[in-house]
Formats: C-alpha cells, structure tokens, sequence
C-alpha cells in the first residue's frame, strides 16, 4: 500500500507547533547545561527551602527570570512530596524556554507569512539544542524584543513598550536596542506617542526592577562598578551586576572590544540611524547591526546569545533576500564548536582577542580562540552583508575562485592561530586579523548583490 | 484542531510520568549551602580591618543552629611575631606559627549581617582574608513545607492565569492558522 506523501503546503501552524513541542518537551527532562540548571535549581532552593533572598545570586540579569524560576519551582516542590526527581525539575524549568520557543515561531510566522521561516525556526537544532536541551532562557528576551517590534509595526506602542520592558527585565542586551525603537517611534507615531511609549517602558522597567530598590538589595544593582570588594558564592558565580554587563563590564583595562570598537561604532551607528531608520526593514537592520556588533565585541560571548539574532535574521532573509543562509549556518556550526569547548576557559570572542591572547586561562584555548576567530569573522561578514556593503566588493568573479579563497583564509587563520597561540610572535595575529579576516568577510561579496 | 491538543496532551503526559518515576540521581549535593566573601590582603603594621556587607541575615536569625563559619586567612606570619584576630570585635584567636594559610572556626553568634574581621600585628604580610559560610540544609526546617497551603494556591493561581494566557494565545494563533 502507497503511503501518501505530505505536502509542505499543506502542513498548518499548528501542527509544526504540535510536533515542535513534542521534541522539545521529550528531550528536555533528560538534558541540561552543566552549571546553569543547576543554579537555577539552586535558587529555588534556597528561596524555598531556606528563605534566603534570592536576588543577589542573579543580580547580573534583571528580576523577569528569577520569577520564572520561582513561578516554576512550587510545580516541583508539590510533585517532590510524592517523588523528588531531578529529570522532572529539568523539565519544568524549561517549560517557560520551550513555550518561548514556539511563541516566538508564531511572531515569526506573523511577521514573514512563510512556513519555511517558522519551520527553520521551530525545527533548528540550535534552537532546540540551546532551549530545550541546555536549559538557556535567552529565548525569553528574544521573544519579548520580538513583540516590540511586531506591536510597534501594528501601531500598538503601548504594548510594544510593555515587551521590551520585560525584554530588559530579561536580559541587557535589549537595552542597546532601545535608542532604535525610539527613533523608529519618532518617525512613525509621532513626538506625543513617543513619549508615552518612552514613559510606560520606564514605569514598567521602574516595577520590574523594583526588588533591586529595596535597601537590602539595592548596591547589588552596582556591586562591581563602584569597585566594591569581590563576593563570590558556591554553585552561582554572580559577583557582577545587571549595571556592570550593561557597559559590559567596563572595568576591566583590557576590554579594548568595548572601548575602541564597540562604543565609537555604536556612536556611528546611532547617529547614522536617526535619518537611516524609517521603516520596519531598517529598524530590523539596525536591531541585527548592534546584535552582530555585540557578538565581535562583547568581552563574555557565550554561544547562546546567537539566539538572540536568529529571529532578526529570519525576517531579514525572508523579505529582503540579503543575508546567505551560508553566513548564518556557518555562525551556526562556530557556535556549535563553541558550545563543546564551553568549559575550556573564558568565552572571549572578538577580532582583537589574539593580540591578548595570553590573557585568557584554560586548557584548550587554541580551539576556543580558534572557533571564536572564526565565529567573529562570520559575524563580520554578516554584518557586512547586512550593511550594504559587500555588494560593491568582487574579489574575484568567479564563485569558485571566492570559495576557494575563502577555504584557504580560514584554513591558514586557523592553522596559524592554534600553532603559534600564546606565542610572541605578535606578527601572527596581526597577519590573520590584518589579511586572512579581511579575505574571509570580502569572499561572500558579489554573490550577495 | 482536537486532534492536535489531543497528541500535545498525550506525548507530555506520557514524558512528565517518565520524568517522575525514572531513576536520576541529584545534580547537587543537597547537604550543603555554602557562600564566602572574599577581601584583599594587607601589609599590617599596627591594626587592619575588613568590614563585609553583603551577608544574608537569615544566617544568624532562624538558619543560625544549621550555619558553620570558618575564615581563611592566608599570608606567612613572619617568624617570632604574632597576630590577633578579631571578629565585631570579639576576639577569636592569636597566631604565632608562621604559615602559608590559617583557617579558624567562627562562632555564630560572633558575626552578624555586618561582620567587621580585625587582626592586629606589628609585621603581617596578609594576602586575603575569606568568610566561608556553610548550611547544612537538611538540619533546617524547610520553609515550604510548613506552608505547604500557601504554595498549593499560589499554584493554582498560576495556572489559572496561565490558562486563560493559554487561551488568549491560541485566538492569536488562529487567523493565522486559517491564512497558512
């Protein structure tokens, strides 16, 4: 008997949502991140067990998620009279992540129309891999980020600040994004909406933020910028604060990513976009312009944040045709490889990296510096793309003649990096970071016009 | 549609019994809850002082019985001089013997949520000083289950709000569903 074949076409939302929550759900009891889950385990323990004030352990991400975990925690608790198990616990701290997940499918779908989007999205093993298997919640803000920009398209600017408010409660990196939805505001409702928009997210984040305002929570919103003493804690590493990632840990000397290219191209970018930001595609451009120049210059990039982009990417891709799906699988794969040297020592990621690579501690950094050399330079690339400014390049004319350059750049940066890592030999780095990084990002130019 | 939630219901049923009944073991050891505070060395000449902040007050109030204190000192002592130390001004103990690290037992009720660490010498080339503050939880009367009824409404609060959140979603979803 022929069974019949099914039809993309035919296949509703629904049913991808359906089968998207049913992997995720069956692989998450039996997965977790390392030291993560366990310390979101830690915090409803002490909250619970032990009424110890939580916050401070999480004071480097704003409150939204230490509520998810506690809103989480009692489903445990109740099921742990009868039967403590810990795969259960994986479980139900991940329930908030996958719905993320599927919620965010559906904006995307919203957004693009196209199914194709929604599956790449629900079905992508990165995804999947980052939420439902390790436990990572950066999904969450995503999301909300994503709603503020779908509201704001809608004219719903009310709503859409209530989400990116949530967003920050979230995680900072929304922060960034903020000037970029008030510009498009300005352009598009108007002096009067804005500023209502710019008052509802501010009473909104005042609230969320509340519990940092108690007096015995309040220098932990701080703690590490006024240069308090350090404070460390078994099982949770929290001896930084929301205020300390937010100008990414701006006291570290050597954090030249920040100074020297982050700030001046985030300066350029901003003042650029107040003529540059008029419609949705420019808005989403910009919002994927900071994300990329967050991922080559953040000084703690961990392999999750790429979340973050992904959706942007998505939309990007589907209307306009100008990011290759080559660029974004190989961010992709550079940050799979991350995410298996994840406990090989920092996570530093950045084109200035190797100039100071002997700052960096652990037992395989070669392979870590290596896969963040190569996730930077695809990061570029894509940033390039997404400018504009790869489609005047040609390098060469044929297709063949680019990827084989490409092959070889990557190949020797690589080699060269691995080899002569932590060496004096300050001419490699320069020579990777001054030629082969050039020729990798120039290699996608012309087939992107 | 039915069909669907029927499937979504099924599956999560049958994986939420999975994780409940199969075996696991804990991810990590329940017995204890450990904070330390760690502060910079001094060269003392004379009187030098540590004064720590951040220290949770449930650790001297109800978690007080379960809750051990050590500090750590490390530095050598230089040979044939001493050092005194001092906890909120208690005195806990004098040093003589020159060594690299020192870790003294700290009476409870000698540290409070402000906990100030003295030492007094005339020559002490002290590199860090650390308050490691243990509980051993299963000592301790868990919070949640005197009050359990509290944690059973507050869930059922939650997933009444949840489903009608559910519900508000799913009309969300549909038009689109009816364009795909």
């Amino acid at each position: 008997m022929r069974v019949p074949a099914i039809k993309f076409s035919k296949v509703t939302l629904g049913y991808m949502l359906a089968i998207a929550w049913v992997v995720s759900i069956a692989l998450s009891p039996f997965f977790r991140h390392p030291s993560d889950v366990p310390t979101w385990k830690f915090l409803g323990e002490i909250t619970f067990n032990l009424r110890i004030n939580p916050l401070p352990y999480t004071s480097f991400y704003g409150s939204c998620w230490l509520f998810t975990i506690l809103s989480s925690y009692p489903t445990y608790l109740i099921v742990s009279l009868f039967r403590a198990s810990d795969l259960f616990l994986n479980l139900i701290l991940k329930v908030p992540i996958i719905v993320g997940d599927l919620i965010v499918g559906v904006v995307l779908f919203k957004f693009t129309k196209s199914k194709l989007v929604t599956a790449m999205w629900l079905f992508n093993p990165f995804v999947i891999f980052v939420s439902a298997i390790q436990g990572q919640f950066d999904v969450l803000p995503t999301l909300f980020v994503l709603l503020a920009t779908y509201f704001l398209l809608q004219r719903k600017n009310l709503a859409s600040a209530v989400s990116l408010a949530i967003g920050i409660g979230f995680k900072i990196f929304p922060v960034f994004l903020l000037p970029f939805f008030i510009i498009f505001s300005l352009k598009n409702l108007g002096r009067k909406a804005t500023l209502k928009y710019v008052i509802v997210l501010v009473a909104v984040v005042a609230v969320l933020f509340a519990p940092f305002f108690l007096p015995q929570n309040f220098k932990y919103l701080f703690e590490g910028l006024s240069d308090l003493p350090q404070r460390s804690v078994a099982y949770v590493g929290s001896s930084v604060s929301y205020i300390e990632y937010l100008t990414l840990q701006l006291h570290f000397l050597s954090n030249y990513n920040f100074l020297y290219v982050f700030i001046p191209l985030y300066l350029a970018l901003f003042f650029v976009s107040k003529k540059f930001v008029k419609d949705f595609n420019t808005l989403n451009l910009s919002i994927i312009v900071v994300l990329l120049l967050l991922f080559v210059t953040y000084n703690t990039m961990h392999p999750q944040f790429l979340i973050w982009i992904l959706p942007f990417l998505f939309i990007e891709y589907e209307r306009n045709k100008r990011v290759p799906v080559v660029l974004v699988s190989a961010l992709w794969i550079w940050m799979l490889v991350w995410i298996f040297s994840w406990n090989l020592g920092s996570w530093v990621v950045g084109p200035l990296e190797p100039f100071f690579a002997n700052a960096s501690t652990g037992a395989n950094n070669q392979l870590l510096l290596v896969s963040s050399m190569n996730f930077s330079a695809y990061a570029f690339a894509c940033l390039a793309s997404v400018t504009g400014l790869l489609r005047r390049v040609k390098l060469a004319s044929s297709k063949r003649v680019r990827y084989l350059i490409l092959s070889v750049s990557t190949l020797l940066m690589d080699l060269l990096l691995y080899l002569f890592y932590g060496s004096s030999m300050i001419f490699i780095p320069v020579l990777c970071f001054g030629l082969f990084f050039p020729l990798i990002v120039l290699s996608f130019g012309e087939g992107n016009s | 549609m039915r069909h669907k939630i029927l499937l979504v219901v099924a599956v999560t049923a049958i994986i939420v019994a999975l994780s409940i009944v199969l075996p696991s073991k804990p991810d990590l050891p329940t017995n204890q809850g450990m904070t330390h505070f760690t502060r910079n060395g001094k060269n003392i000449n004379g009187t030098a002082t540590w004064t720590i902040t951040e220290i949770d007050p449930a650790y001297f109030s109800y978690l007080s019985n379960a809750t051990t204190i050590k500090l750590t000192i490390t530095g050598n002592l230089t040979n044939s001089q001493q050092g005194s130390v001092y906890i909120n001004n208690y005195f806990l103990e004098t040093l003589k013997v020159s060594q690299s690290v020192y870790v003294l037992n700290v009476p409870v009720e000698f540290c409070s949520s402000t906990t100030t660490i003295k030492i007094t010498s005339q020559e002490w080339d002290v590199k860090s000083v650390d308050l490691l503050i243990s509980v051993d939880i299963p000592q301790v009367p868990t919070w949640w289950k005197q009050n359990l009824w509290i944690i059973a409404l507050g869930l059922l609060v939650e997933i009444l709000i949840m489903g009608v959140s559910a519900r508000k979603v799913l009309k969300w979803i549909e038009p689109s569903e009816n364009t795909s």
